[in-house]
């Protein structure tokens, strides 16, 4: 299926948000990163069971530098 | 939701003066310090220490998927020492603020969040409206809100109203380095408003540091001053020292302006007269 993971189109046969950052090399047990599908944020506990969808609109966020 | 525990050293940093408590947390310093702009991390962190800042403005993106190192600031600092203050810098409209909190919270386990929404990209001035309607959602979601907002009172008393943690007017517009373009009116918000104020933007040296704590703010927040200056470790030890003398002297009572001269030496026993 085709969504798109922080701006960008791609090509992803992962069914969950786990999978996906698995699959992208992102350690899904690491602090201070979160998730966002189509606005909404889906909690940690969340992110091996909610299922992905074509066209979803997925956001993966961490903190950095700010004022 | 676990959140941070509160590991900052209560009391004051003056003999006498009461803790700075901010959303139920205590902190010694009154200085909020930002982690943007520095010549590098290494510089970030000296300054951050000699500044004595316990709380640490930090904005969320998107994670560098090519390099996930990238850009995140989470590695350089020990969350033992510091509380993070998560901003939604870059936000134009509520929502985008709303969710921005939402993902901050999720990412750093705080429920502390400085909501910013921006109205002009060249001033970087808020919008007053989507402001409000951003806090007003954060508060009911939970949130201890920290609006970085105008130097307005009758905004800092809506926001007050509604529930907010502190009001955070601006000394003048971010990164100008201005000053304190209107004492006036942050004085009068300290007056009427019984939050804490934290004067936030537009502090461009120490002298303005002091003058905001001079006319009573409850803390400071900055960041430009800091990193951009020649020497940024030497400009926080300059910060934390004018924000320690401006409080000290807000509460020792200042003597009243007069346009002429009142002699200090005594006015009797003068030789030859």
């Amino acid at each position: 299926m085709q969504l798109r993971l922080n701006g960008q189109p791609i090509e992803t046969l992962c069914p969950t948000i786990r999978e996906l950052l698995l699959d992208r090399g992102i350690d899904p047990e690491q602090r201070g990163i979160a998730v966002a599908v189509n606005d909404e944020v889906i909690l940690r506990a969340m992110w091996g069971e909610h299922p992905l969808g074509e066209g979803d609109d997925v956001e993966l966020i961490t903190a950095m530098q700010g004022g | 939701m676990t959140m941070t525990d509160n590991h900052i050293t209560a009391g004051s940093a003056l003999p006498g003066d009461d803790p700075f408590t901010i959303a139920g947390r205590s902190y010694t310093s009154r200085l909020l310090l930002g982690t943007s702009r520095y010549p590098n991390p290494r510089l970030m962190i000296d300054a951050v220490e000699a500044s004595g800042a316990e709380l640490l403005t930090v904005s969320i993106r998107r994670l560098n998927l090519g390099d996930q190192g990238a850009g995140s600031i989470l590695g350089y600092i020990d969350r033992a020492k510091y509380d993070l203050l998560p901003n939604t810098a870059g936000c134009y409209t509520a929502r985008e603020a709303v969710l921005t909190a939402q993902l901050a919270r999720e990412a750093l386990e705080t429920d502390m969040i400085k909501v910013e929404v921006i109205g002009d990209e060249d001033t970087l001035l808020p919008d007053v409206e989507q402001l409000l309607k951003a806090c007003q959602d954060l508060v009911k979601a939970g949130f201890q809100v920290l609006p970085y907002c105008n130097d307005d009172l009758i905004t800092c008393l809506k926001l007050q109203e509604m529930g907010c943690a502190a009001v955070m007017p601006l000394a003048s517009p971010i990164g100008s380095g201005m000053g304190i373009r209107n004492p006036y009116n942050l004085q009068i918000i300290r007056e009427r408003i019984t939050i804490p104020m934290i004067i936030d933007a537009g502090i461009g040296t120490a002298s303005d540091a002091a003058r905001a704590m001079e006319l009573g703010a409850d803390g400071v927040l900055l960041n430009t001053a800091v990193a951009g200056a020649h020497h940024p470790v030497e400009m926080a030890r300059a910060m934390r020292m004018a924000i320690e003398g401006g409080r000290l002297a807000h509460r020792a009572g200042r003597i009243p302006t007069r346009l002429y001269a009142t002699a200090s030496s005594p006015t009797e026993g003068m030789v030859g007269r």
